[in-house]
């Protein structure tokens, strides 16, 4: 099965900052990629490159398998990026009906498919302007659900959205791929949301990205933590770095929790007694996903 | 297909609020015209710089003056009904920039490029729809406004005359499209609408006070470079039926400019960047 994204090397640079450095992500068909990062990480930055509002510095990027005539294959995307783009002075079926004249689709069904799914089948005359926040934002979901693309790039979608409707959405955006094959890549600053349904996770951090992860490998070592509680953190953490190798930790107050070689708490807790630290608790523990997220982001 | 992109430009446009308040704008420029057939006023935005058969020359706009009120000349019918050119400029001009930036300001470009579709065919699409609306406003008005002034000076056109009004009426069409156009494309370059607007608000007083400085026999550098003005020629060219020059020097205008600029418009939106 051909890659649906794939990118090598992708920078983008504004003047001497570097807004993405050397990302290379693969997503196959049928995952939601989860894209995470903290504000200003590159996330968006990465979207607008994929969906050619901007254009590389250098690097490379291929959609459905192709590396050129990239705009061809983005009429097979579905997008929604930064705010919904609305024309206001529209209802919800006007604003659908004139992306649907726009992307030359035949059938008026796709708009009233499209309302029905996001609940503004019902929003009769009122334009968009007097929308609330949320009902743009599903409006926008609208817009990018159109058509049934088969790949959907959302920046940021259940912004906005109430409990009910960020449930709605996730489940739609899970059928889409068991039952219609649509790839997804999503980004959120929500880890918890994306824990839900995401199949796939890329971590971004100052524009690089940190790691590419499958939800079962991250749930994995979420799952398994060491949490180790020492007299002496300071020469603790230099006995594990100098004598253990061990780089990926955390400390706080008089406890150190290990996020890799998790299987050798026998061996790490002798180099520690060897090297004269009373090494008072030694447990497994399981992490969130912010805290491992925080972990990637310290190694980064 | 640009077909496509045209028509949902034009949904969007017919259903707009702005599209909206062009009916009552338009009814208000057409009552004003009405005030003055009515009463015995004078509409001028420039003067006569001179006369050819008893008619005046007219650099700017002006309207209701007869040389003999009991016997208009077909120009000076002419002029009268065209006497709101320099108030539909600046309509056009805001009409012309505000369809070609809407999509932008309301981020409906971003979606459809991230659709695959070419910036600049959306432009060029936009484009399309201003030069229809503003050709249909522009030659509703000048028929509507001819028809009054026939009417309130109890006066008639010949088959002939009504061809000669309608050349004049699409040349000048002409010479606006490059002034809407010149609009747009700093609107573009600028992402600023009221830069296109001081822009345009700039060229009209650049005329007349190029003009004073000008003196009675110009140097050619100063005729080139005033001629670069196209406000110039917006001014000027309701007089070409007496100095047939003025109409070569506006399809020169209309020839080169529109090339120009729309050039202009497609370097910058191949290199354009959208956040």
């Amino acid at each position: 099965m051909e890659t649906i994204i794939r990118t090598q090397g992708l920078t983008k640079a504004y003047g001497r900052l570097r807004a993405l450095d050397e990302v290379s992500i693969e997503v196959q068909p049928g995952q939601i990629y989860g894209l995470v990062g903290q504000n200003g990480a590159g996330k968006t930055t990465l979207i607008r490159l994929l969906t050619g509002l901007a254009r590389p510095t250098s690097g490379s990027i291929e959609l459905f398998g192709h590396a050129t005539g990239l705009n061809e294959q983005r009429h097979r995307i579905g997008a929604l990026i930064d705010a919904p783009a609305l024309s206001l002075d529209l209802t919800a079926r006007q604003n659908l009906e004139a992306l649907r004249i726009q992307r030359g689709l035949a059938g008026r069904h796709w708009v009233d498919e499209a309302l029905d799914l996001v609940g503004l089948a019902d929003t009769g005359k009122k334009n968009a302007r007097a929308f609330s926040l949320g009902m743009r934002q599903r409006l926008g979901l609208a817009a990018a659900f159109l058509g049934n693309p088969e790949l959907l790039i959302l920046d940021e979608p259940v912004n906005g959205l109430d409990p009910t409707w960020m449930v709605t959405i996730r489940r739609e955006l899970v059928r889409r791929t068991h039952e219609e094959g649509a790839t997804i890549l999503v980004s959120s600053h929500l880890l918890a949301e994306l824990d839900l349904f995401a199949s796939w996770y890329g971590f971004i951090h100052h524009g690089r990205l940190a790691q590419q992860i499958s939800a079962e490998q991250l749930h994995a070592r979420c799952e398994r933590g060491l949490r180790i509680a020492v007299d002496d953190p300071a020469r603790a953490v230099t006995v594990l770095e100098e004598s253990l190798g061990i780089r990926r930790y955390t400390v706080t107050g008089n406890e150190i929790v290990l996020t890799e070689r998790l299987d050798e708490a026998a061996a790490i807790n002798a180099g520690l007694v060897a090297a004269g630290i009373a090494v008072s608790a030694l447990e497994a523990r399981s992490m969130s996903l912010e805290d491992y997220f925080t972990e990637i982001v310290k190694g980064a | 297909m640009f077909v496509n992109i045209m028509r949902a430009d034009l949904y969007r446009f017919t259903r707009s609020r702005f599209a909206k308040t062009i009916i009552p704008s338009f009814a208000l420029v057409i009552g004003f015209l009405c005030l003055f057939i009515q009463g015995e006023g004078v509409f001028s935005f420039g003067g006569a710089v001179g006369q050819k058969d008893g008619v005046a020359l007219i650099d700017g706009f002006v309207g209701f003056a007869y040389a003999d009120p009991d016997n208009p000349q077909f120009w000076e019918l002419v002029y009268s009904a065209s006497c709101f050119g320099i108030i539909a400029l600046f309509a056009m001009m805001i009409t012309m920039t505000t369809i070609t930036t809407a999509d932008d300001r309301s981020g409906i470009t971003k979606l459809a490029v991230a659709a695959g579709q070419s910036q600049v065919k959306l432009f060029c699409s936009k484009l399309v729809v201003g030069l229809l609306v503003t050709g249909v406003l522009w030659f509703a008005h000048n028929g509507l406004t001819m028809g009054l002034v026939l009417v309130g000076e109890h006066q008639s056109l010949t088959g002939a005359q009504v061809r000669t009004w309608l050349g004049f009426v699409t040349v000048q069409f002409c010479v606006y499209t490059v002034v809407m156009l010149l609009g747009a494309t700093a609107a573009l370059l600028t992402s600023s609408r009221i830069v296109s607007l001081i822009l345009l608000v700039v060229l009209v007083m650049a005329h007349p006070i190029a003009m004073s400085f000008g003196g009675d026999e110009p140097g050619r550098v100063f005729e080139f470079v005033t001629s670069i003005n196209p406000v110039r020629h917006v001014y000027q060219i309701s007089r070409y039926w007496a100095e047939p020059e003025l109409l070569t020097q506006a399809w020169i205008l209309v020839g080169v400019g529109i090339p120009l600029l729309l050039a202009a418009c497609v370097a910058r939106l191949r290199n354009r960047e959208l956040s």
